[in-house]
């Protein structure tokens, strides 16, 4: 009942980059190194609206997973988002539904609920639980991934919805049956072992 | 064409059925200005609450109320609780918590430091200390008066708890992320932990509900529900439909060993013993589900969006896909339906409905399911079948064979004999073993007891061996150890005698070796052993079609208007289309109990199945004050009210949600009324009481029987007003008395003193006149004027005008109350002139006369000097020197005092006393003597303003 709640005020992303920080140092101190991350993830989202399809990907998502807390933390530029059907709709997009001006990025950051040991090769289905950052306006979602871990390397994929009502996009009545009220998003990444110096 | 009719016989021979609950349509609650009811609480006292996400509401079954939060604030209200005194607690979205009542609001706690979190259970002990679980802060403990977060062992790090409950240990459960959390607050404090290695099928749980014996129901994320068992300690997984069912939203515990589960987009019943179902949600309902609640009555609440649907789920409905349903049997987990086409038999595991005996052409009017699991089947006008499930053969039987009639109305049994109620008579059914290896023995009870041909309409075999017989126009019949005979019924305690039944439809058992039976008028009479009439509906919603018995003691009474549910305490329920039935035509005498107490009941088109429901002890209209006005009057019973606040307002509400709008008041006000007042109103004023006690009392009820209903009652008394009670006028009339009293005791005094006054003037009058008669005076004053007439004839003349002088002053004041002060000197001078002329040198006056104004008592001066000279001597060796003084304030009159030897026998002493008594009432200033050594002096006060008019 309490899952779809907004938490306000958090500036979780930037707490998480900080304790990645103290985290690194740290564990390298004691050498249990086990942050896993990447900076070339792909992540792309379709609308499916009665008029129009429209798709996008961005193959720039940042991302870590500190195998250790089973926290992470996810970030794209939303100017990095290419395809589209044309140049005036992501102009539109960037510009009028996503405000890029005033929030260029969208987070995810939280910790992962199932205990799973990473550094161990393997396939988990787990439940990210986290703050979603879009447009600005956060939310908390549990989402669904399913992490394929080498040891060295974790594959991450997941897919979800994103209710635009939710991050309060507001798309114009003129263009409603172009673009869909809930985005299918999907994420693709390889996060690996950062090398110890 | 043929393949068809094939496929269309396989889909009539197999078609699959639902059981469902009837939400009823009317009335849906609508919250208006509301997008999600997300929690539907009931309290103690039966009150349903609503959280919305604009805070809370209060709902009676009629109407809803909002019961605003202290500061005004439209927020979502995340938990409703109660706490051990009965006050209602919300809490919010933004960490605000308050209490609350029906009436108005109560206290609101300050918890700035929850601000921000969502507040998600709040949770009293045993000893009505207050827990508080938040999403996003943990969990919180109130200790006096100030709040803090427990951080014990784990708890610290536990920030989010989806909900919580204390169980019957008095052990809080947390329902967070990480599995549940187990918190014992007493000391010695522990915690412990129920998770993936206790096999909890999902980390995350989102619902704890506790279950009637105390095993705790477990809402997962993603894993639909589990179940905790105290007693084995493990965790049950619950089989659910889908593998995914979602996230539990709600979790109502349902009857014991049931509880029911929603989704955003689904209502799931589970049972312990294995099993679920899903819940067939009505069509209207287009938004997520919000939350759900199982009534303390067995109604089912599901919040859509802003709606609220309620179901009953005593009655789930089920459509066979026949038509033309007229009787019914149960056996084996079948349900036997015997239509106008045939045999029908529903599986209920299978939940498919199969046609038998294909082949035989049947218009089946009655079945009977025996002890061995035969199936006796009567039809119109095709004589008798007997089938047997399991090996799928059939006997028939027909007139031929021995049959009154081959048209068999009802068939009732007991072991190995059957009885028939046919349009033509009754017949006696018997075999041995097997009736389809052995003789069967036939007996007509036209030949046997002679018993006429007429219709007989149903054959009830009762548990204690009797067995009856309701015919057409000839009452009742009973067949006991071989002895048939009519049964009287002692019609003298019905009031209208064509009440009597001789005509009977149906039959039923009731405690106590008594029977039921309903008659053609809709009229339902329980009946003694010896025929009297116990208890008496008359019944005017059409006719009964069945009398059947649950197994709860209780009694259906089936008719198109609807169920009455007599339950085994007398008490009636009236199941309509408003109360979650829907339209119903019920056929005659085609309702059967089952094995596990439930009734069968069945419609042309559908079946019913009535569930009992064990937990209805006592069912009746709960009644609750709204406002009261004076407001004394709320929780105060014998309020004193003034006189001038002499009436009373009343808004009160019953609360019945299986049918609130079947709910009827009745109130009267005692001391006032005397009869009660009838009413679907919600409230009563009474104004302009006269002084004197009075009882209010209103009740509530659903059936229009009052006589178990709970009452509502205010006592107060009206006092009189302030000048009406007896202190008062006792006090009053003690205050009036001792004013008249002191009024006529003041004006007798007054009185007398005035009398005294008339005297002392009257006196004075005398003496002035006595002094001025006093020949004593007149003898020397004519003898001085002898000897002034032979020396001096002027001055003769003169001394007479002086002496004239005098007696015109003395008669013209003497009746005067004040005379002026120069009048009064003039006249004294004529006095002293007459006095000179008689002493000479030996007398001498001195005046010493400021001014003349002002006013004295008459004669006062001149009787001054009367009494110097009265009472001194006068002579050449001692002269007399009289000296009158007036200032501003007196006159002052004195002189050496040279008393006589003998006193004037004349001087009474009277004169100056007189003169004083008299100054008195003349002014407040008193006269003043004043005796020194050699001075006599007097000062009479002259008056200024207080002149009589």
């Amino acid at each position: 009942m309490f899952i779809t709640r907004v938490r306000i005020g958090t500036s979780l992303i930037r707490s998480f980059f900080i304790y990645m920080f103290f985290a690194m140092i740290f564990t390298r101190a004691i050498g249990q190194d086990k942050i896993y991350s990447t900076q070339i993830g792909t992540i792309s989202f379709t609308s499916e609206a009665p008029l129009e399809i429209i798709t996008a990907t961005s193959k720039k998502m940042e991302g870590v997973i500190d195998a250790n807390g089973l926290i992470f933390a996810f970030s794209v530029g939303i100017r990095t988002f290419e395809g589209f059907n044309n140049g005036l709709q992501q102009q539109h997009f960037y510009e009028n539904y996503l405000e890029t001006d005033k929030y260029p990025t969208a987070t995810y950051s939280g910790k992962i609920i199932e205990h799973i040991d990473l550094s161990k090769p393997g396939s988990h289905k787990v439940r990210s639980k986290g703050q979603l950052n879009i447009h600005g306006r956060s939310k908390e979602r549990i989402l669904k991934v399913e992490l394929i871990s080498t040891g060295s390397e974790v594959k991450v994929s997941a897919e979800f919805l994103v209710p635009l009502v939710d991050h309060q996009i507001e798309v114009p009545r003129i263009v409603n049956q172009k673009i869909a009220q809930e985005i299918n998003v999907a994420v693709h990444g390889t996060l690996t072992l950062a090398v110890k110096p | 064409m043929k393949i068809y009719c094939l496929l269309l016989l396989v889909f009539t021979c197999s078609h699959v059925f639902s059981q469902d609950f009837y939400f009823r349509k009317e009335p849906a609650l609508v919250v208006e200005d509301v997008r999600q009811i997300n929690i539907i609480f009931q309290a103690e006292d039966q009150m349903i609450w609503l959280g919305t996400d604009k805070g809370i509401f209060w709902y009676d079954g009629r109407r809803y109320r909002q019961s605003p939060r202290p500061d005004q604030q439209l927020v979502k209200v995340t938990c409703i609780s109660q706490s051990r005194h009965g006050q209602i607690w919300a809490g919010y979205e933004d960490g605000y918590l308050h209490t609350m009542s029906a009436y108005g609001n109560g206290r609101n706690i300050v918890a700035d430091s929850l601000r921000g979190s969502l507040i998600s259970g709040l949770l009293f002990n045993d000893a009505d200390q207050l827990f508080i679980t938040t999403y996003g802060k943990g969990i919180w403990m109130v200790d006096g008066d100030t709040l803090k977060r427990v951080r014990f062992q784990e708890l610290a790090q536990i920030d989010d708890i989806y909900d919580a409950l204390f169980d019957r240990q008095g052990r809080l459960w947390l329902a967070t992320d990480n599995g549940i959390w187990i918190y014992q607050s007493q000391s010695p404090e522990s915690l412990s932990h129920i998770g993936q290695d206790q096999r909890l099928p999902d980390e995350i749980v989102t619902q704890l509900e506790l279950s009637g014996n105390g095993d705790i129901w477990i809402g997962l994320y993603d894993h639909g529900l589990a179940y905790y068992a105290m007693d084995r300690d493990t965790v049950v997984s619950l089989k659910s439909l889908q593998s995914s069912v979602g996230n539990v939203i709600g979790l109502s515990k349902g009857r014991p060993g049931e509880s029911w589960m929603a989704t955003e987009k689904s209502i799931t019943l589970y049972k312990l013993d294995g099993g679920s179902k899903e819940i067939k949600l009505p069509s209207e309902m287009k938004d997520r589900v919000g939350s759900l609640l199982y009534d303390i009555s067995g109604n089912l609440w599901v919040a859509n969006g802003n709606k609220i649907f309620v179901a009953n789920t005593r009655f789930e409905f089920s459509e066979p896909g026949i038509s033309g349903i007229q009787a019914l049997a149960v056996s084996n987990n079948k349900i036997w339906l015997g239509c106008e086409s045939g045999l029908y038999a529903m599986d209920r595991q299978k939940q498919q409905v199969s046609r038998y005996l294909e082949n035989e052409k049947m218009n089946i009017l009655s079945m009977y399911s025996d002890d061995a699991g035969l199936l006796w089947i009567g039809t119109f006008g095709q004589g008798l079948y007997c089938f047997d499930p399991r090996t799928k053969r059939h006997l028939h039987l027909t007139e031929k064979d021995g049959l009154s009639n081959n048209s068999i109305l009802n068939i009732d049994g007991q072991g190995q004999t059957i009885w028939l109620a046919t349009l033509g008579g009754i017949t006696e059914v018997g075999w041995k073993g097997n009736p389809f290896n052995n003789e069967i023995s036939i007996i007509g009870f036209n030949d046997k007891f002679d018993f006429p041909e007429v219709y007989v309409y149903d054959v009830f075999a009762g548990p204690d061996g009797k067995v009856w017989f309701g015919t057409d126009g000839k009452g009742l019949y009973v067949y006991e150890k071989g002895q048939f005979r009519f049964f009287e019924t002692k019609a003298d305690t019905i009031a209208r005698t064509d009440d009597h039944p001789k005509t009977i439809y149906s039959i039923a058992a009731g405690r106590n070796n008594t029977i039921w039976i309903s008659g053609v008028k809709g009229q339902i009479l329980q009946l003694g052993e010896s025929g009297e009439i116990l208890d008496h509906f008359q019944g005017n919603q059409g006719l009964i079609k069945s009398l059947v018995l649950s197994g709860e003691d209780e009694m259906l009474m089936i008719r198109e208007a609807g169920i009455h549910v007599m339950n085994r305490f007398g008490q009636l329920n009236l199941y309509t289309e408003s109360s979650g039935l829907s339209s119903f035509t019920p056929t005659i005498n085609a309702a059967v109990q089952d094995e596990d107490g439930s009734v069968w009941i069945a419609d042309t088109e559908r079946i019913l199945h009535y569930l009992p429901f064990r937990e209805d002890t006592n069912q009746r209209v709960r009644m609750h004050l709204l406002d009261i006005s004076p407001i004394s009057l709320l929780n105060e019973q014998f309020a004193l009210l003034k006189a001038d606040s002499n009436f009373i307002e009343v808004r009160y509400t019953g609360l019945w949600y299986q049918d609130p709008a079947s709910v009827r008041y009745r109130y009267k006000l005692i001391g006032h009324d005397q009869n009660w007042v009838y009413t679907q109103d919600l409230g009563a004023v009474y104004s302009n009481l006269s002084p004197g006690q009075y009882t209010f009392i209103v009740e509530g009820s659903h059936n229009e029987d009052f006589s178990n209903a709970q009452s509502l009652t205010r006592a107060f008394v009206v006092r009189p007003p302030i000048y009406l009670r007896s202190w008062f006028i006792a006090g009053a009339s003690l205050l009036l008395t001792w004013l008249a009293y002191a009024y006529f005791t003041a004006r007798i005094k007054r009185i007398n003193k005035l009398h005294e006054l008339e005297k002392e003037k009257t006196m004075l009058r005398l003496h002035a006149i006595q002094a001025q008669v006093n020949p004593h005076f007149l003898f020397n004053s004519f003898n001085t004027l002898a000897g002034i007439i032979e020396e001096n004839q002027v001055a003769a003349v003169d001394y007479v005008d002086q002496l004239s002088g005098f007696f015109r002053g003395v008669l013209t004041h003497r009746n005067a109350e004040l005379i002026r002060l120069e009048e009064e000197l003039e006249m004294v001078r004529n006095y002293i002139y007459i006095l000179q002329k008689r002493y000479g040198t030996n007398l001498s006056i001195h005046e010493e006369i400021a001014h003349s104004a002002g006013w004295i008592a008459p004669l006062s001066i001149q009787m001054l000097v009367e009494n110097a000279i009265k009472h001194n001597i006068v002579s050449a060796e001692k002269p007399l020197s009289i000296s009158i003084v007036v200032d501003h304030e007196w006159v002052t009159v004195f002189n050496p005092v040279q008393p006589k030897i003998n006193a004037s026998t004349e001087s009474t002493g009277f004169g100056l006393s007189s003169l004083v008594a008299r100054y008195v009432y003349l002014t407040r200033k008193k006269i003043e003597i004043r005796q020194e050594q050699n001075t006599f002096a007097v000062r009479i006060p002259i008056i200024y303003n207080d002149k009589p008019v």
